[in-house]
């Protein structure tokens, strides 16, 4: 491999076990103090760009060989599922070759792991180029377009009430957009792009802070993407997808300050503190759960903080940032954001009470590598996952044992510790059916700490076994292994492989029955009307048309879709609730927030299933009620006689 | 010229020129998407500058603080801009990131030293590194052309059409729209019948489409003083005995004099 990558320049190779592990906190690293003497510093010297260029390359075949999967997928070709997996391997594997060699710089580490990360987000780009089809990202769109209507926060969304609560992302999306005249689809696909890079960048730093080497927050960093949201969920146009990467940038600029307090440049301190706070405020206006995981990390660093052994006299603990976030979060949610209770208790209460009764034995389990609706995945699918989850429970012993020897002063490693061992417990909530969901997620927050702790066991195996690189060809493949099945794990296998969306039919492009319908109703109809739907409709109704969209299971939409007969209850609550018009859809797709926006293939089963007649015509059977759109899939009918 | 003033008057200038040009209504995306995105850039650079301007930051901080900051800027403005009642609309973000940036640029040019910088290393970048890298660009394109264009139906997708029957909006009350959009894969030719009370009023017996093409006409059915029972049927020519779509709809009666 080397020899077709080229070594890296003399210049900026560096001993091979310099940074194999061990603390070297330079104080020069990233941020100097200007007032040190000139001639005290490094002299100028040339920098060549070391492997970085042939790794644009080999991300960029990479991606080309993504795309080319996506298109085979979308046109019902096959072998776009090799070709997907391929590319991804294609942007992975070298980069993750480079970053455990001990022989690149900084500024090529720094600038793999970004590369990494917007490669992959390209991958999810790609995966929908043309319009948010992921659950929430119609959703927050809906709300960003609303602030550019509008001109005002807090607009209304029927379909996810908080959001509009939490606009950070959105009001970022707005003011792109506005200036630079772009849609809020492609304004919103920047700022998420823009998160990407802080997401990496900010990691990186916050690892290379704590352990002194650039060597362990490369691979630190790679390692992150095999967090099972990372490809795409953690990618979507969501609140989350920006939270997340501020968080880590607050911690990065937590452990800035404190270098900058104990002495490095004390008249910066103001400074930091003032980036600090101006991010928790942006943190606390963006999203509710990672505002709450906001407080609790910065109590914890000045918790552990305070251990016997991390206690350093000259460094402060971040109490008065901690205690800023926390009252910002109160505050918010006191006096803007009241809904969020509401909203995440149900969820939260439900995964205690499913967690509670598979522990007593009293409530059902869920089978592993088994969906809600009986898909089981094919078996190298389901070895790969597997092999995943081995590879990390059978790294975090030795990765533990190496940060307890090496790092145990640092608070935020022994916090990245907790949250490893956490992850552990994760697992064993995935076989709760209801709190799979609030599990995979809280996996997701926790990978931070998995990827750290692994990166450490992943550097002392390739240092120790160094008989032709064995030991290093082992790492890598363990962490394409681990990248793999956090991307099997972490997506439905509906949509891992983009559907047809818009169809080429000659001089023209058509997109599919629900974008045609919710564009006619705004059309023909206007807006602002209630508006009871599916899933997918639903959210098409709210974006495209600004509808009052009602959907789910609250207080009772679905049964009244799904009802062979219209009820008299039914009737009453659509009175209720001022219901105009009621979207029926016969896919039973349509009730998938993923996977019911595309065509419908009629070769594929899960696409293809079909709700039965009765209850896709009750409606037909009710006098007053009219059927006014009909499209084949999808009938709009107005019901607005049954208020009278 | 110092190069604290050189690079405040640069950020002023740059930062005039990009807002003067979002200001402009209708200009040419080619122009305004650049000018929109550095003049977010440039706010994130210049607060960055301007709080950090007694040390020498790295590229990847300063990057980060960049990036970091011009996303929160727009978030903490909108904070100021609700409660103020500010419209947010381009002026107002404009003006925000502009205002930023003079702020910035005043401080830099009040705080920065004037003392010569660390000398920083230079890249280097061979000739083979640069073939790589235009490789890399060009391929990376090629991916993204691919990836977002529209492509032919698989053999199993089939394409489809609608038929609406609606009160014409913006009308009068009486005036219905009858329409049908096809979204075929093909162009295809169609029947549609309308019954007014379940007696035949009218057949269109050749209504033929290409994909994206409507087909609309608006009816008065009331126009006889009585509310009408109004049922559309679309029958497709390659299958002519099978009702393809259906819309039914009361006709409210026309107001008499």
């Amino acid at each position: 491999m080397s020899s077709v990558l080229g070594r890296a320049p003399r210049t900026i190779a560096v001993g091979r076990r310099a940074l194999a592990g061990a603390r070297l906190l330079r104080e020069d690293d990233g941020v100097r103090p200007t007032r040190e003497p000139a001639e005290e510093l490094p002299q100028a010297m040339p920098i060549g760009l070391g492997w970085l260029p042939w790794l644009a390359l080999s991300t960029a075949v990479g991606l080309a060989l993504i795309s080319l999967g996506y298109a085979q997928s979308r046109t019902g070709a096959d072998h776009a599922a090799p070709l997907f997996y391929g590319g991804l391997l294609a942007v992975f594997v070298p980069i993750m070759v480079r970053l455990t060699a001990a022989t690149a710089s900084r500024g090529e580490r720094i600038a793999s792991v970004v590369l990494l990360g917007l490669a992959l987000y390209a991958a999810k780009v790609l995966h929908d180029p043309f319009a948010f089809a992921f659950a929430d990202e119609p959703v927050h769109q809906h709300n960003a377009n609303e602030i550019l209507r509008t001109g005002e926060l807090f607009g209304f969304n029927t379909v996810l009430p908080v959001t509009p609560r939490y606009p950070g992302l959105e009001v970022a999306t707005a003011a792109l957009s506005a200036l630079t005249g772009l849609s809020t689809f492609g304004a919103g696909l920047a700022v998420v792009g823009v998160a990407r890079g802080l997401l990496m960048l900010s990691f990186f730093l916050v690892v290379e802070r704590v352990t002194g080497s650039s060597r362990i927050a490369g691979l630190t960093t790679a390692l992150y993407v095999g967090n099972p949201p990372y490809l795409f969920f953690s990618a979507q146009y969501s609140y989350e997808s920006l939270a997340l990467p501020l968080v880590l940038f607050i911690l990065w600029a937590v452990l800035m300050w404190q270098r900058a307090a104990r002495g490095w440049a004390p008249h910066t301190t103001w400074a930091w503190s003032a980036v600090i706070l101006t991010m928790i405020v942006a943190v606390v206006t963006t999203h509710h759960m990672s505002s709450y995981a906001l407080v609790g990390l910065l109590f914890a660093v000045c918790l552990l903080s305070g251990l016997p052994w991390t206690r350093r006299t000259a460094t402060p603990r971040p109490w008065r940032f901690a205690l800023a976030a926390g009252v910002a979060t109160v505050t918010w949610l006191g006096i803007i954001a009241r809904d969020t209770v509401g909203y995440l208790g149900p969820v939260l209460t439900g995964a205690v009470e499913s967690a509670i009764g598979a522990v007593t034995g009293a409530g059902a389990t869920r089978q592993l590598f088994r969906g809600t609706t009986g898909y089981q995945p094919p078996f190298l699918e389901r070895l790969v996952g597997l092999a995943a989850v081995i590879i990390v429970v059978l790294a975090l012993p030795f990765g533990l044992r190496a940060l307890w020897r090496r790092f145990r002063q640092e608070p935020v490693a022994l916090l990245l510790a907790c949250a490893a061992l956490g992850y552990l417990g994760t697992l064993a909530a995935r076989v709760v059916p209801a709190a799979w969901e609030t599990a995979a997620r809280a996996g997701g927050h926790l990978w931070p700490g998995v990827a750290f702790v692994v990166a450490l066991a992943a550097i002392g195996l390739a240092d120790r076994v160094r008989i032709l690189a064995l030991g290093r060809i082992a790492v890598v493949v363990g962490a394409a292994t681990v990248f793999m099945g956090g991307v099997i794990a972490g997506t439905s296998p509906t949509v891992r492989l983009p559907q047809t969306y818009r169809v080429d039919v000659g001089s023209q492009a058509i997109d599919p029955e629900g974008v045609a319908s919710a564009s006619w109703s705004r059309e023909a109809l206007g807006s602002n009307f209630g508006v009871v739907a599916e899933e997918a409709g639903g959210r098409e109704m709210l974006l495209l048309a600004r509808q009052r969209a009602y959907l789910g299971p609250r207080p009772a939409w679905v049964r009244i879709l799904h009802a062979p007969k219209l009820e008299d209850w039914h009737v009453a609550l659509l009175r209720q609730w001022n219901i105009r018009y009621v979207a029926v859809d016969r896919r039973v797709i349509a009730d998938d927030e993923l996977a019911g926006y595309f065509f419908r293939p009629a070769g594929d089963p899960e696409f293809s299933k079909a709700r039965s007649p009765r209850v896709v015509r009750k409606l037909d059977r009710v006098p007053g009620v009219q059927r006014i759109w009909h499209s084949g899939d999808v009938a709009i009918y107005d019901v607005g006689r049954l208020r009278r | 010229m110092t190069r604290r003033t050189l690079e405040a008057l640069a950020l002023v200038v740059v930062a005039g020129v990009c807002t003067a040009l979002v200001l402009i209504p209708e200009l040419p995306a080619p122009v305004r998407v650049p000018a929109g995105a550095l003049l977010a850039v440039l706010a994130g650079y210049a607060l960055s500058r301007a709080l950090f301007a007694s040390v020498t930051v790295g590229a990847a901080e300063r990057i980060l603080l960049t990036a970091g900051l011009a996303v929160a800027i727009p978030i903490l403005g909108a904070l100021v801009f609700q409660p103020l009642g500010i419209p947010m609309g381009v002026p107002a973000w404009a003006l925000l990131f502009e205002g930023v940036t003079l702020a910035g640029a005043a401080a830099v040019f009040l705080r920065l030293s004037d003392k010569p910088r660390p000398r920083r290393s230079v890249l280097h970048v061979r000739g083979r590194d640069a073939i790589a890298l235009g490789l890399a660009l060009v391929i990376t394109a090629g991916a993204v052309v691919l990836g977002t264009k529209p492509l032919p139906a698989p053999a199993d997708v089939q394409g489809y059409s609608a038929v609406w029957l609606t009160p014409l909006r913006d009308g009068g009350p009486e005036e219905m729209q009858l329409g049908v959009a096809s979204s075929e894969l093909e162009r295809k030719r169609f029947r549609l019948t309308l019954d007014l009370d379940g007696r035949r009023a009218r057949t269109w017996e050749r209504i033929e489409l290409v994909p994206g093409d409507r087909w609309t006409v608006i009816m008065r059915p009331g126009a006889d003083g009585r509310a009408h029972e109004v049922t559309a049927r679309l029958y497709r020519a390659d299958d002519p005995k099978v009702v393809y779509r259906q819309v039914r709809a009361t006709a409210p009666a026309a107001a008499t004099r």
